[in-house]
């Protein structure tokens, strides 16, 4: 049972119980330099005692040539609003990333070809999924990490939200892209095909791609769903 | 395993910690609140009649139970203690009234429906918090609970919370019917019901065969997130060797798994069962 405690000792022994225990576990970071975030985190972002960035952890390694130690996590959030059943995931961990173009929410249509020789990061997407505007609050943990990566990353969200489904249609995501200050490019895959071919299953789904394509990481933002670490 | 002792036990000073320090708000007794169009939020303590069998079958150091019950709109449901596929698990967190001295435990999650990939409940969702103590009868009322949920249905999904406070009010017999409904979906020990079980791996599989005593017609198996260690990959009920298959796929190395590895229900010629799967999982590669 959770409870509300404004008294400091409790909250203390909360806190000190939780940090000791995450201190241990084997995808603690603690490379955090004084004044800056904490690489691949959002400078806005505070992480609950307990946090463990699966994506992030995911997306230093790639950047630094390294090998993922966790490379594939169970995505939460909104499940991707299909239209109807489809087929299976190509995408493989270790593999070349599947190919795709898609249209962003002004027309233009992106290719991952083009990125080659980058790392690319892929989310999936939903603007009025509630996991996904937690992450892209003011406080989330997305809101400013693919701003504060800069040129460094290719960030490409995808909307696999069928026509009338929540979140879906180039409208909605135009106004998401102010809303939430996001900057990089929001593509629409209104048939699905792209994101069934990646396995996508929720929103926010992230995917990490290396430089020579292939994927490195498949999974979950983090291990705090709506910032609340798993009990 | 001890991350998760560790928790258990700061939780359980958190919660008495607050058991001396006063409610902040005084919304009025007992009445359901809707703050949000698709969830209300009652409150009621479940009489004892029909807490104290279950409090016995569970083994809780418990006086009493509390029943934070939830109603759905029609087509829309909250989740269970493991999503699954999507969704996120009801959460409660409760202030006590002020001067109360009231100790509560983890919130008892009863087992749920599946709903494509996911777990939980449509129409009513009913959690359990069981009472650890109390001083004097009434030290419960004035208890405020808040329930944070997600509820999706098949083209969306909202986030919400209410809130609601618990009263004196008897418990009339149609909601004593629901509360036994809910109350006897809650998991009991599995015990002598495991008639057998056998482990086995391969380099990316972990298997669990099992079978139940008596008159088994089909088994389910809810299962805990046990990722990233291991990801839950399907659970298959021969009917003709009454055992059931639950295969997990490796993840990566390292990772805590959890205590429990689900909820199995069972069904015999009259009616569906819940137990708590709870052994000791195999030795996983380093």
């Amino acid at each position: 049972m959770h409870s509300h405690s404004p008294l400091l000792p409790c909250s203390l022994a909360l806190l000190f119980a939780l940090v000791g225990c995450d201190a241990n576990h084997p995808d603690a970071d603690p490379k955090t330099e004084p004044g800056k975030p904490e690489p691949g985190k959002s400078a806005s972002f505070s992480a609950p005692a307990g946090y463990v960035a699966h994506f992030a952890d995911a997306l230093n390694s790639t950047l630094t040539s390294t090998a993922v130690a966790t490379a594939e996590t169970k995505a939460w959030g909104c499940s991707v609003k299909y239209a109807g059943d489809g087929p299976s995931a190509t995408a493989k961990l270790g593999e070349p990333a599947p190919a795709f173009a898609l249209p962003d929410v002004d027309g233009k249509t992106l290719s991952l070809a083009e990125f080659a020789g980058k790392t690319v990061v892929l989310e999936w997407f939903n603007p009025d999924c509630p996991f996904v505007k937690y992450a892209h609050a003011e406080a989330g943990p997305l809101r400013t990490m693919a701003k504060d990566r800069g040129s460094e990353i290719v960030w490409l969200a995808i909307n696999s939200g069928a026509p009338g489904k929540q979140g879906a249609g180039a409208e909605r995501n135009r106004e998401a892209k102010q809303e939430y200050a996001i900057e990089h490019p929001i593509l629409l895959d209104e048939s699905g095909a792209v994101g069934r071919s990646y396995g996508a299953t929720n929103t926010p789904h992230m995917f990490v791609i290396d430089p020579s394509g292939k994927l490195t990481y498949a999974g979950a933002l983090d291990n705090a769903p709506m910032g609340t670490v798993g009990d | 395993m001890l991350r998760s002792l560790a928790l258990t036990l700061t939780l359980t000073i958190a919660t008495a910690c607050t058991t001396r320090e006063p409610a902040k708000s005084e919304p009025s007794p007992a009445e359901p609140t809707r703050q949000d169009q698709r969830v209300e939020l009652e409150l009621v303590r479940v009489p004892d009649g029909l807490a104290a069998p279950v409090i016995a079958e569970l083994g809780l150091p418990a006086t009493g139970l509390i029943a934070a019950r939830h109603r759905i709109d029609p087509g829309w449901h909250l989740y269970w203690r493991n999503p699954g596929g999507a969704g996120l698990p009801v959460r409660l967190t409760s202030t006590p009234s002020e001067g109360s001295t009231l100790e509560l435990g983890p919130v008892l999650y009863p087992a749920p429906d599946r709903f494509d990939t996911s777990f939980g409940w449509a129409d009513e969702a009913i959690l359990f918090v069981p009472i650890l103590s109390e001083a004097g009868a009434g030290a419960g009322e004035g208890l405020t609970i808040v329930s944070k949920w997600v509820a999706c249905q098949s083209e969306a999904c909202v986030a919400g919370e209410n809130h609601a406070t618990l009263g004196a009010e008897p418990v009339g017999e149609a909601l004593g019917l629901e509360l036994q409904g809910m109350l006897d979906r809650l998991p009991r020990p599995l015990g002598e019901r495991l008639a057998s079980h056998a482990w086995s791996q391969t380099d990316e599989r972990v298997t669990l065969e099992l079978s139940l005593a008596g008159d088994v017609r089909s088994i389910e198996l809810f299962p805990d997130a046990s990722d990233p260690a291991l990801f839950f990959s399907e659970s298959r009920f021969d009917p003709e060797r009454r055992t059931l298959t639950i295969t997990w796929r490796l993840g990566s190395p390292g990772h805590t798994l959890p205590t429990s590895q689900g909820v199995l229900a069972w069904t015999d010629s009259a009616q569906t069962r819940y137990h708590e799967l709870r052994l000791p999982w195999p030795a996983l590669p380093n």
